[in-house]
């Protein structure tokens, strides 16, 4: 009498047991359905990973529009990329990748831009002056980033910001942990001295 | 590493973690490009059957399923086939921007007599050169000047409404420059001044 | 459908709904300068337009105000600055004008009002004038306020001006020589008062304009020692 062969029953995920909202789990089940074209699961990544990738985009382009727009772009990517997304990769830097690609981008397009010069500076309105010290702060350090090179920038942002691990930047980034350290440190350094020796400079 | 303990770096972290405001419409827009997407691409077979029921925070996908229909409802109706009325403007301003200066102009759009006055500029290293101001609504490439051989100087006709304008030129597309002739006319708004161009009656 | 051209379409759709008899050249130009905005700006910037227009209050000059912040380059944060600030002098100069006034009438009552000239002012040049259009004696005024007089002073001016039946011809030209006469160094209140009295004395012509042989008069500035050097970038 020949062995049964065991079938596999393909059982649907207990409903009455969700998973924890913002886990992993939660984050898998949503992609495997986007995956295969349910629109509300890919909205639901939409809501999860928006804010934190605009968050991105606004450190590394300093222009809300262009930030947006790479924002934007970069989940229609994903949209487009989502069947040939293979689950070993883990989604969070695979999304980073792609939104780091879009960054590069639109930076790059940026400095194509041609500036508007002028004869002289452009006086501050009074109206805007700011006296908030934890604005004043941000905005130092807005400027300090926008003078790091792009991937010393993109690294130290997905480090500490955004907290990516050094194996997930590598994959995010395509270049080797070493090298990714290198840059992390180099940007900390950078950092650190323009921000330590304007700090208690006022800028009036 | 040294770099995670280290003080300034994590206040320069702290600085930039929290989240940006995130306006509904924008997260709405990405949805509705998907599913412009998805009518383009015919994956067979594809198709979930399945439903998920609860799914942790996906509260908000009833709200961003719903702005996803609206917007794409908004879509169809605000599709740019605009009707053009007639001249009664009645919210809207009457100076609209003049696309296409020349003979035609003799009367803006309210039927109100123009007066053609002549703008001048020296500037022989420009390549190109074009003026902008509130009559044609800031467009540097409403008003392009032309350049005489002869004297090397720049030179066009606008035609205006009887009143106070301001203008400037812009060089190369990239220089903002006020008619060294003619008064300032503050900026308080942009911090950027241009000149000033009283008009007379025809 | 990319994410700009939604933008352009979701701008046109907010200014169908706020200008609908609009004609299309306008909302194009609106639209397209507003699609160029950031979303957060944008979005505000459309409930200026909303505000204004449930107001009454012209929404073109608003959209040129945004044009002309974007020209400039300016942040986006100015640019929603500028365009509530002209919504307030628009609606300042309607309440002194009246309701009544059209749309070039409000527009150089709120340039007015930015060159420093008060409410009072306002309403004595439209009560002097009756019926006829105010924008040009309200050009003149904010180019005389500009230029150094005082505004009660330049206001008692425009209104005589305006009482003696001149008319736009004659008071642009009244200003557009107080203003040649600054440029060549004379005090702007010396000036005014001197060709106001040309003007009552019947003296032919206030303006001073040159004809250059190539086409229109242009209006420059007549003083030769027009010392003012365009400054040129190092």
């Amino acid at each position: 009498m020949p062995r049964p062969r065991s079938l596999q029953l393909i059982r649907p995920a207990p409903l009455t047991d969700p998973p924890e909202p913002g886990s992993a789990a939660e984050r898998s089940l949503l992609v495997r359905a986007a995956q295969q074209g349910d629109v509300r699961a890919f909205a639901a990544l939409v809501d999860a990973y928006y804010a934190r990738c605009l968050r991105f985009a606004l450190h590394m382009l300093s222009n809300r529009g262009d930030a947006e727009e790479a924002v934007q772009d970069t989940f229609v990517r994903v949209y487009r990329a989502l069947p040939g997304y293979e689950e070993r990769e883990s989604f969070e830097p695979w999304l980073f990748r792609i939104l780091a690609n879009r960054c590069r981008s639109a930076g790059a397009r940026e400095r194509r831009r041609s500036e508007l010069v002028e004869f002289g500076d452009v006086p501050d309105l009074p109206s805007e002056r700011r006296h908030d010290d934890a604005i004043a702060w941000r905005e130092e350090i807005g400027r300090a980033l926008a003078t790091l090179p792009v991937e010393q920038r993109e690294a130290f942002l997905m480090r500490h910001v955004e907290d990516l691990t050094y194996d997930d930047m590598a994959i995010a980034t395509g270049a080797g942990i070493s090298a990714l350290k290198m840059r992390v440190k180099r940007a900390c350094d950078a950092l650190k001295q323009l921000l330590t020796e304007d700090h208690g400079a006022r800028r009036d | 590493m040294h770099d995670e303990t280290d003080e300034t770096i994590v206040r320069i972290a702290a600085a930039l973690r929290p989240l940006p405001d995130v306006d509904p419409a924008e997260k709405a827009r990405v949805l509705v490009a998907v599913a412009a997407e998805r009518e383009r691409s015919r994956v067979a077979g594809i198709r979930a059957a399945r439903r998920w029921r609860r799914v942790g925070a996906l509260g908000a996908l009833a709200a961003a399923g719903l702005v996803a229909a609206v917007w794409l409802r908004g879509r169809d109706v605000a599709a740019p086939t605009v009707a053009a009325t007639s001249a009664t403007t009645t919210a809207v301003g009457s100076t609209a921007p003049s696309s296409g200066v020349g003979a035609r102009l003799a009367r803006d759009d309210e039927g109100m007599k123009l007066k053609t006055v002549q703008l001048v500029l020296r500037a022989p290293a420009a390549r190109t050169v074009s003026v902008v101001g509130d009559f044609n609504g800031w467009d540097a490439h409403a008003n392009t000047m032309t350049r005489d051989p002869a004297s090397g100087l720049w030179s066009h006709n606008v035609a205006l409404r009887p009143g106070r304008h301001v203008y400037a030129f812009v060089v190369d597309d990239r220089v903002w420059l006020r008619d060294p002739r003619s008064p300032e006319a503050t900026d308080e708004d942009f911090g950027r001044p241009g000149s000033v161009l009283l008009v007379g009656q025809p | 459908m990319s994410a700009r051209s939604l933008q352009l379409v979701v701008a046109i759709g907010a200014l169908l709904a706020y200008a609908p008899t609009a004609p299309a050249q306008q909302v194009a130009y609106a639209a397209s300068a507003l699609s160029e905005l950031d979303s957060v700006t944008q979005a505000a910037v459309v409930r200026e337009l909303g505000r204004a227009r449930t107001r009454g209050l012209p929404v073109q000059p608003l959209v040129a105000k945004v044009r002309e912040g974007q020209i400039k380059r300016a942040a986006p944060e100015r640019i929603r600055h500028a365009v509530a600030a002209l919504t307030t002098r628009l609606d300042s100069a309607r309440s002194a004008l009246g309701a009544a006034s059209n749309a070039a009438e409000l527009v150089a009552g709120a340039d007015a009002i930015a060159a420093g000239v008060n409410q009072a002012a306002l309403h004595a040049v439209r009560a002097a004038s009756g019926e006829r259009d105010v924008s040009a004696p309200l050009g003149a005024l904010a180019q005389l306020v500009a230029s150094g007089v005082p505004v009660r002073r330049a206001t008692q001016m425009i209104v005589e001006l305006v009482k003696r039946d001149a008319g736009p011809r004659e008071i642009l030209a009244f200003g557009i020589a107080v203003e040649s006469d600054v440029g060549a160094g004379v005090p702007a209140e010396e000036s005014a008062l001197f060709r106001l009295r040309a003007i009552e004395s019947g003296a032919a012509g206030g303006a001073t304009t040159l004809s250059t042989g190539i086409g229109d008069p242009v209006t420059i500035p007549t003083s030769p020692g027009d010392a003012r050097r365009p400054r040129r970038k190092p």
